[in-house]
């Protein structure tokens, strides 16, 4: 079997172990680095066969939704996507403008996805971090952006930022010089948000396998974030925690 | 601007109804799909609060050219599921809820359910029919019950890298089906 082979047959075994059980942040590095050598490669075929194969083997039909967890997930929905009754005009008058600026935001979205369909909707998606962190700084009209600084000594070295939409629930960090983490503990993103809670949001975990060059990791946001105050990285065990009590290693805070 | 025509672009595009006929046809479907992966309902609830997020926040990004969307619904339920259970460190044990020796495919694709009439799920059916059955029983358990690789491994008592070569040529299979059937429908569109 040639190095090109093997490499090949590799770059699917990650994707399906993606598919399937997820990745460690080792893992996942290394799929980005064989997806960026092999560009011809749908990183997310894979994905949809087994979206497809998990509804085929299902038995039976599905489960009713609990009505109260219903109205959690249409709550949220209002935060997110708050209707418009212009937006149905629009929909059916295709020659008719978007009239709030808000939603030229969606509209950026429809003309995205003729590129790149899933690019910015979770970690480890189409195409490298880079090409994607590149094109969310280029094509989002609302973006956030705030530089890392030391809050604790041994980090004073750590530069960087991040980036953030509202718009998108989404966004970037970017570190240099942050120290790997090691196998007993995992990196975590709070966001401050004072509109939503007095507690910080979780913003994700993550890993930084290597000291050298600039690190991109995705931010993911597991409540919505609506006013973003301030973002903070601590070190959790693995898995992350609920609420820290870690010191902040590196904060931004975007200008007000 | 295109014409909103599925329900994620209605979502999308803000119609006032989009979002509870979203809810009313993918909730039970996301619901399912959380159950089977965990055990405990809570841990269920937050997980399908959390797909329903990324649902509504990606919605503008789904493409029906592309995949069903009941197949983009499970793809991004699927991922947060995983991304979850990884989380919090979480290693479901519970067996599967029929023996894995015993697993029966569907004769036929059920014409009254919506959400399983998605020709990419006709498609994954034939797929998986052509598989030797100990690849449909790793893959069952890998896609349907959301069991890791290892668990797997020593609940069937073979090779790790058995079960990951099962997962991967079983995945292949369903793809290569899948694109086949996307090849033929675009040479229809264009003859």
């Amino acid at each position: 079997m040639s190095d090109a082979q093997r490499d090949h047959e590799r770059l699917e075994q990650l994707l399906a172990d993606r598919a399937t059980e997820g990745l460690s942040g080792a893992d996942q590095a290394e799929l980005d680095r064989l997806l960026s050598d092999n560009p011809a490669v749908d990183p997310l075929a894979l994905e949809l066969a087994a979206a497809a194969a998990a509804l085929a083997l299902s038995e039976g039909p599905a489960q009713e939704l609990p009505a109260h967890l219903r109205e959690k997930v249409r709550v949220d929905a209002a935060r997110i996507r708050p209707t418009d009754a212009s937006m149905i005009v629009a929909a059916a008058a295709p020659t008719l403008k978007l009239a709030y600026a808000g939603w030229w935001a969606a509209a950026a979205g429809f003309a995205v996805a003729a590129v790149g369909w899933w690019w910015a909707i979770a970690p480890g998606t189409s195409g490298s971090i880079q090409s994607r962190y590149d094109r969310f700084v280029e094509q989002t009209p609302d973006l956030l952006r705030a530089e890392w600084a030391a809050n604790v000594e041994d980090y004073a070295g750590v530069t960087g930022e991040v980036v953030w939409s509202d718009t998108r629930q989404a966004g970037f960090m970017v570190f240099k010089g942050l120290p790997a983490n090691g196998q007993t503990q995992q990196y975590q993103l709070w966001i401050v948000d004072p509109q939503r809670d007095r507690n910080p949001v979780d913003g994700g975990v993550f890993d930084i396998v290597a000291q050298n060059g600039k690190v991109i990791v995705e931010v993911d946001p597991k409540l919505v974030v609506s006013n973003p105050q301030a973002f903070a990285i601590t070190l959790e065990q693995p898995g992350g925690v609920v609420v820290s009590d870690g010191p902040l290693l590196i904060v931004a805070a975007p200008e007000s | 601007m295109r014409v909103p025509s599925s329900l994620l672009q209605r979502v999308a595009a803000g119609d006032p109804a989009a979002v509870g006929e979203c809810i009313d046809r993918y909730g039970g479907l996301v619901w399912s799909l959380a159950r089977r992966m965990f055990g405990v309902a809570a841990e269920a609830e937050d997980a399908v609060q959390e797909i329903f997020i990324e649902l509504w926040k990606s919605a503008d990004r789904y493409n029906p050219e592309l995949a069903a969307e009941s197949t983009f619904v499970a793809m991004v339920a699927r991922r947060r599921l995983i991304d979850q259970r990884r989380r919090v460190e979480r290693r479901v044990a519970q067996a599967p809820t029929t023996p894995v020796e015993d697993i029966d495919l569907p004769a036929d694709v059920p014409q009254n359910d919506p959400l399983v009439v998605a020709d990419e799920v006709s498609r994954a059916t034939e797929a998986i029919r052509t598989l030797p059955p100990d690849q449909q029983r790793v893959l069952r358990l890998a896609v349907c019950d959301g069991w890791p690789h290892q668990q797997i491994a020593d609940y069937l008592k073979i090779p790790l890298g058995t079960v990951k070569t099962h997962v991967r040529r079983g995945l292949i299979r369903v793809r290569d089906r899948l694109q086949a059937s996307l090849a033929v429908r675009d040479a229809e569109v264009r003859s």
